[in-house]
Parts: C-alpha cells; structure tokens; sequence
C-alpha cells in the first residue's frame, strides 16, 4: 500500500486533528488470538475437503429413505390388518333339524367328548352326563320296571327294538 | 512457511502444500482484515465471526482468484462484503433508524473497558460510528489502512473521484465532532 502522506490531497492539510493522531487502535485483541487464529481456521475449513466425499453419501442417504418408507408403509399396512379384523369371539352356529341319530355313527370320541363338555357347561352341572348315575345292572330290579319304562330306556340308547312275538 | 502472495497462490494449487500455503495467508493478512473488520463493527466478538467467516469464503475462493488483480485487494473486498452483510443482518433483526444504529455502535466504543472519554483515540472512534457505513469503509480504509484510492476502487467498486469526495466529507465530519466534543 501507498504511503499516506504522498497521497495527501492539499485539503488534508486542513484536518489538523486527525493529523496529529496516532493511528494505533485503541481496543484490545484477547491475548493469544492471532497465535491461535490459523490453526482455527484450518480446522473450520478442513470438513470442507470432506464435503466433496459427501456426494456418494447423498446418493445413499437416497437409498435409506427409500428403505424407510417401504418399511413405513408396511408397517402401517399390517398396523391397519390388525386393527381392522374382528376380534369379538365368533357365536357358535349349531346347525339346526340336524338328527343326531345320523350323524352319531360319524362322529369321534373326541368330538363326543367335546360335546359333552360343552353341554355341560350350558346346561349346568345337574343336566350334565357326569352327574347321571349310572346303576349297575345287578342293582336293577327289572320286575319293578314297567314295558313303557324299559322301551324308554332303550329309546334313550338309541338302540333297535325288536319285539319277540310270542 | 510461504512469504510473497505468489508462493502462497502457487502453493495452494499443490494439494501437497494447499494447507500450509492457506495458512501462511492467514498468518500474513489476519491482523490486516481484523482491524478492517473490528473499525467497522466494534466488537470483538463480531469481529472474529465476520473474520472467520471471511477466511472461510477465501478457502473455498482461492483456487479460483485471478491473478489479474492483487491478492490483499481481493481479501478486502470480501471483508468489506462480510461486514456489509452482517451489518444488513443487523438492521434487518433490528429494524433501527441510522441514527438509532450510530448510538448503538457509540454505546459499543463506551462499554470497551479501556474506554476514555478524556483520550482523543476514544474521541475519534466514537467520531467515526457517527458516520454512513459506506464512509465510514472509505475513511477507515484510507485513514488506517493508508490504501489508494486506486486500490480502494478495486476494493469497493466505486470511481477514484467519488471516494476523494466520500473520504473528503467523512474527514471533515470527524474533525467536526472531535473539536466540538
């Protein structure tokens, strides 16, 4: 830079204060700043250089937020599934004019006890099977039962009669 | 270590000494801009921001910096550019009239804890943040910096004829305010 006073234009002669003058500043600069500045500087601007890498980043970046939405929407697609089944327990539906003696002979041992279970806890415990007693046969004196009693009976075992002529 | 501007541009085109060479420049112009920037902003604070920020836009420039004009002429025009953005920053937040923004900035200079209202240094100081930004750049420049005009009209754009004018009526100006105070 020029030095001042060969620039001077006649006029300045005129400022006679800021002639007289130091040009020295009067504030401060913390102790040490000048001494730390440039390495400051070169750690603010060396993340620049890493910036330029970045570019494959962006690119990736891309990638994950495709990913993310893909999981989003999943996410939401069985979020909605769930919440729109019916969870209420489904009535059981018994078929109806159905007659038991037909479809008896099909029926398993399991399902048998199935139903019986069932049956029991719908028509309570004293109309359940367990509750029956079942006589033995010796304890049946079959001189006090009538014909009506024992063709009931045998009704009730769904078993054929057959009648003997005499 | 790079001395002369020319090393320091050759040595940053050289990926090897890119780092040294920018900091070299920092080394040799950092005390320059500061006190460009500080006159204009007062506080220290501000001052480092403004610089640093600065050094930052040299970084990212240089590589493209034509040599066709001088290294230390295109530091100042980005300080300079600094500055004038952060202060359109201000005034933006503020929303203050000029003359609200000069006493803000004189507050400045009186809460410096070395403040003397006795010393004609302090006397100036608060003199020049009486003054219109662009006068205030063009008196600090020549005054402090004892820059050309030639070379301050690289820096700010402006003809030779309207900065003798600028720095003529900010001169004045300050005289003014220093006799009278």
């Amino acid at each position: 830079m020029e030095n001042k006073n060969e620039l001077s234009p006649e006029w300045e002669a005129d400022l006679p204060v800021l002639g007289a003058l130091k040009k020295a500043m009067p504030q401060q600069v913390p102790a040490g700043y000048f001494n730390a500045l440039p390495t400051i500087m070169l750690s603010k601007v060396r993340p620049t250089v890493e910036e330029a890498k970045t570019v494959k980043m962006a690119s990736m970046r891309n990638w994950m937020r495709y990913a993310a939405a893909a999981v989003l929407i999943g996410v939401v697609l069985i979020a909605g599934y769930f919440y729109t089944i019916d969870k209420s327990p489904q009535p059981i539906i018994y078929p109806k004019n159905v007659d038991i003696a037909v479809m008896l002979p099909y029926l398993s041992d399991n399902d048998l006890q199935l139903y019986l279970n069932t049956s029991t806890a719908i028509a309570g415990v004293a109309n359940s099977i367990e509750s029956n007693e079942i006589l033995e046969p010796a304890e049946i004196d079959l001189a006090e039962l009538s014909d009506e009693d024992l063709m009931q009976y045998l009704n009730e075992q769904n078993k054929p009669i057959v009648k003997k002529s005499s | 270590m790079f001395e002369e501007d020319t090393a320091i541009l050759l040595g940053f085109k050289v990926s090897a000494t890119k780092e040294l060479a920018y900091t070299s420049l920092v080394k040799k112009y950092q005390e320059k801009l500061y006190w460009h920037i500080r006159r204009m902003l007062v506080s220290h604070e501000d001052t480092n921001d403004v610089l640093q920020n600065t050094f930052i836009k040299v970084w990212r420039g240089l590589e493209n910096f034509r040599e066709d004009s001088q290294l230390f002429t295109w530091l100042y025009r980005i300080a300079t550019n600094e500055c004038l953005s952060f202060l359109a920053q201000q005034k933006r937040k503020g929303s203050e009239s000029f003359e609200d923004i000069a006493e803000a900035y004189s507050n400045k200079v009186k809460s410096d804890p070395d403040f003397d209202a006795n010393r004609l240094e302090w006397k100036l100081q608060l003199a020049i943040q009486q003054l219109p930004e662009k006068q205030k750049i063009v008196f600090n420049l020549r005054y402090y910096d004892e820059m050309s005009y030639q070379e301050m009209s690289k820096v700010l754009g402006t003809s030779e004829g309207a900065l003798k004018a600028s720095y003529h009526h900010a001169a004045k100006k300050i005289e003014a305010f220093i006799i009278n105070s």
